[in-house]
């Protein structure tokens, strides 16, 4: 599903954010990416979905050649990729709902169909009556199941997620893990960039540790 | 499935507009007073030419014979220029009609002309030109055969009028141009700049669209949205303006000037430059748009 071969990462101001990486993410797997601060784990959640480009190397998602891929397909992939960050980005101005069918009306969907499944993917994050709330009127833990529902709308085959419960406390943590443990469970293939090493041993099918830029625990592939 | 994107990019364009609201009026503002400038330029240039189009069918000209030529020859010169294509009316007037009609002219000072001993006026010949050619260039180029002809002295048809007023035009043309194209590029500029504030002021949404995989081109769709409304509400704007000023000053101008209009009505711009200033009001959004785009979305 995700495969990286021997790839570098230099930023232009010539900081080497990631050396020699080699991994093989399978389809289904509930993918865990720990480091310090500064290890990489970003970078690599960014590479992933070509919000950043690799140095040298090759990534292939879902079979494509991310070095090949053209600009204007950049969209279509990042359709089947949900990403969610640390911050939530959520459009402040704009209720649960609107936030939420935000990734399916830029797709041209059917307003019957966006009902539905906005419904669909509410009710899974457990937010179907707060549709009319702002953002900034519910509580981080809820942010952020807003900002997975809208990951999960379009039905991706991989989640990403960077540092999704930095800003939370350890309850929440956990609740937000059992929902991506759910997600999982359906069928899409999930990868948690975090520092939290204890969540990661709790939670993860698969683990992978970096340090200034290396994976340190190969051996786990 | 295009209808309800076509929703969705015209509902982020009113929200754009709705959010920015200041910002809009001034983009809106801006192309007003361009279009409003070049609007007031479109109406003063049609109408002079009309004016001078109407002078020229007015005009006549005066072909002043040689005081010694014989009848003969007067009546030669006379069917010379009654066969050139562009002569309408000939008329004759002898020294003595023109010393008449002089001293009509200069009515009470008319004494200062007592004291001739002889008449110093030439004959002429007075020539009405066919509607047709009754403008400044077929004029120029019929006086040019008139002078080819013998035993003629002079040939007069305010030639030094029609050269300024001409040249009065000439310049209004192109002052106009000069200042339309500097207005131009400087309304562009200002509409990029508040199509940049406004992309300025919705980057997250735009790095969120982004994230969830809309293509560059529904990123801008609503921009360019905002950018056409922008130029049409100021295009209807502007014409608006135009044509309550026109409304004013025709009033004024017709009753202190009419004198020198004659009987050429005052108009308002024509239906094609009507629509042409409508278009150049989108295309200015447009434009707007294009020239602050390109940098926002990049990755
Ligand atoms: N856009 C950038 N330009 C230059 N250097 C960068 C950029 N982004 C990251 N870096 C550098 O690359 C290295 C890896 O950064 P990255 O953000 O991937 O780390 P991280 O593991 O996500 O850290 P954190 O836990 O603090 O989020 C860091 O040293 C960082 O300074
Ligand atoms: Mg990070």
């Amino acid at each position: 599903m995700i495969q990286m071969f021997d790839v570098y990462k230099v930023y232009p101001n010539k900081h080497s954010a990631l050396t020699a990486i080699n991994l093989h993410i399978n389809k289904g797997d509930f993918t865990f990416l720990t480091g310090q601060s500064g290890a990489g784990k970003t970078t690599m959640i960014n590479l992933i979905f070509c919000a950043e480009r690799a140095t040298k190397g090759q990534i292939v998602v879902k079979g494509i050649n991310l070095g090949k891929i053209k600009k204007s397909r950049i969209p279509y992939l990042r359709r089947d990729i949900g990403v969610v960050f640390q911050d939530f980005k959520l459009l402040n101005s704009r209720t649960v709902f609107e936030n939420v069918v935000f990734a399916l009306e830029v797709t041209g969907a059917r307003r019957a169909e966006i009902k539905r499944k906005a419904w669909q993917v509410l009710k899974l994050v457990g937010l179907q009556n707060r549709l009319d709330a702002t953002p900034l009127e519910l509580s981080g833990g809820e942010q952020q199941r807003i900002a997975i529902a809208r990951a999960i709308i379009n039905d991706p085959t991989i989640l990403l997620a960077d540092e999704p419960t930095g800003n939370l406390d350890s309850e929440i943590t956990h609740d937000i893990m059992e929902l991506f443990k759910n997600i999982n469970n359906r069928g899409t293939t999930v990868v948690i960039a975090t520092h939290n090493n204890t969540l990661a041993q709790q939670y993860a099918t698969r683990h992978l540790t970096l340090e200034r830029g290396r994976i340190i625990n190969p051996e786990e592939q | 499935m295009l209808l309800y994107r076509l929703f969705f990019f015209v509902r982020e364009a009113v929200q754009g507009i709705k959010n920015n609201a200041f910002i809009h009026a001034i983009a809106i503002g801006t192309i007003t007073f361009a279009l409003l400038t070049f609007g007031i330029f479109i109406i003063t240039v049609i109408n002079l030419d009309r004016i001078f189009d109407d002078w020229g069918k007015r005009m006549h000209v005066i072909v002043y014979l040689d005081g010694k030529s014989t009848e003969e020859e007067t009546t030669a010169v006379s069917e010379a220029i009654a066969g050139l294509p562009q002569t309408g009316k000939v008329t004759y007037i002898s020294k003595e009609e023109a010393l008449s009609m002089l001293k009509e002219n200069l009515q009470n000072q008319a004494g200062i002309l007592d004291n001739l001993d002889e008449n110093p006026l030439p004959p002429s010949l007075e020539v009405q030109l066919k509607e047709e050619h009754a403008n400044p260039q077929s004029i120029s180029i019929f006086v040019k055969e008139v002078k080819k002809l013998n035993n003629i002295s002079d040939v007069d048809y305010g030639q030094e009028w029609l050269r300024k007023f001409s040249a009065f035009i000439s310049m209004i043309k192109l002052v106009g141009t000069g200042v339309g194209g500097f207005l131009l590029l400087a309304t562009i500029f200002i509409i990029s700049n508040t199509i940049k504030l406004t992309i300025y002021s919705r980057r997250d949404e735009i790095e969120i669209m982004k994230l969830v995989g809309a293509t560059n081109l529904s990123i801008q769709i609503p921009f360019f949205l905002e950018g056409i409304t922008q130029g049409f509400l100021a295009s209807l704007l502007s014409l608006g303006i135009l044509y309550v000023g026109f409304k004013l000053l025709i009033y004024k101008i017709t009753i202190d000037y009419s004198l020198y209009l004659g009987y050429v009505d005052i108009i308002f711009l024509p239906q094609k430059l009507f629509a042409a200033l409508i278009l150049l009001g989108i295309a200015l959004g447009i434009f707007g748009c294009v020239f602050s785009m390109g940098r926002f979305l990049k990755v």
